[in-house]
């Protein structure tokens, strides 16, 4: 980042047209409407702070996916207990026509039964991420990410029919 | 519910903008006032007051000891154990300036996390049982001076201490095995 008014800018940008995306990760992470709030505040502020060693090599959703995905996994680990998504409040997230109040509760219950690393591959996938930049993100050599993700599939799909 | 129908009610989800406003206009008033902080750099800040604290307590030491009477080899030990004290406290505030969330991937914050929770773990019970030693003996030379007065302050110091530290220790050790698991299962298929 050259300047400072060039970082506040992209920031800007970033809150605006990005911060729905990572609301939704920290949606997933957080066990309550608090802990939501303090993630993406949390989220943010790494995310200002990285901006300044940001030099564009990577995509900037993928380079924010790294930052939420990080700050979420590595800072509410003491409710590991309580880390489930709280359906009944799913209501506060919005969706189009195209889809019903009771599909999202089944997606929240549905991904919240996975493990927060399957949570981060899973979420990348639904957002039409590639396997290299879930590979980018995660660490994973990009056929593990290939195998984890069938396997995810697999006990999503189980999931959904029990 | 099938995968496609998953794939699309995620992207047909969209957050309330008002739910985000008020966060997004906190958000710009930190950056305007540069007063944007993360754990991390509390963490780093905590870690700059220690080493400030245990530097500082050097020249304490050496000044105020000998005024009070204190033998020669308390006072050497307790220098000993404050410089110590400083050398570890800089290192964990290095790991901590290294771990970067937006640079790193989610295996390598993982497993940065992990080294440096351990650490600090093993550091705590480094710390803990030198202070006990050099608190003991602090307590005894008292006791020698000034009766049982000392001698219970340093006792009743003492447990309070203990009960805190085991506490601690308890906490940390569920989040080190939270994070070993999220570790193990971010190598698995390797």
């Amino acid at each position: 980042m050259n300047t400072e008014t060039q970082r506040k800018q992209l920031f800007d940008t970033i809150l605006a047209e990005y911060g729905p995306m990572v609301d939704k990760v920290c949606y997933m992470y957080g066990a309550d409407e608090e802990q939501r709030k303090d993630l993406y505040q949390e989220c943010m502020a790494n995310v200002w702070q990285g901006l300044r060693n940001f030099r564009g090599d990577a995509k900037l959703s993928t380079w924010l996916y790294r930052a939420c995905i990080n700050t979420c996994i590595t800072c509410y680990r003491r409710t590991r207990k309580e880390d489930v998504v709280p359906i009944d409040n799913a209501v506060q997230l919005a969706a189009d026509e195209s889809s019903r109040p009771d599909d999202l509760k089944e997606m929240y219950r549905l991904i919240s039964c996975l493990t927060p690393v399957e949570k981060a591959i899973i979420m990348m996938w639904l957002d039409e991420k590639s396997y290299d930049e879930i590979s980018e993100v995660t660490g994973m050599p990009r056929n593990t990410v290939a195998s984890r993700l069938r396997r995810i599939k697999s006990k999503l799909v189980e999931l959904g029919n029990s | 519910m099938d995968l496609d129908e998953l794939k699309r009610t995620w992207q047909s989800q969209s957050t309330r903008i008002d739910r985000l406003e008020a966060q997004n206009r906190e958000l710009r008033r930190c950056v305007r006032e540069n007063k944007v902080y993360t754990k991390r750099s509390k963490l780093m800040r905590t870690y700059t007051w220690l080493l400030i604290t245990s530097v500082v307590m050097i020249p304490f030491v050496l000044l105020a000891f000998p005024t009070l009477d204190i033998d020669m080899g308390v006072t050497i030990m307790f220098v000993v154990t404050m410089a110590g004290l400083a050398i570890a406290n800089s290192y964990v505030y290095m790991l901590i300036k290294k771990i970067d969330p937006t640079e790193m991937s989610v295996r390598e914050a993982l497993s940065r996390v992990l080294y440096l929770d351990r650490t600090r773990q093993r550091i705590r019970w480094v710390s803990m049982t030198v202070a006990v030693v050099v608190v003991s003996i602090f307590f005894y030379t008292l006791y020698q001076s000034d009766g049982h007065a000392g001698l219970l302050g340093g006792i009743v110091g003492g447990i309070v201490g203990g009960i805190l530290g085991l506490r601690k220790e308890a906490e940390i050790k569920a989040t080190i095995r939270a994070i070993k698991a999220d570790l193990e299962d971010a190598l698995q298929d390797d």
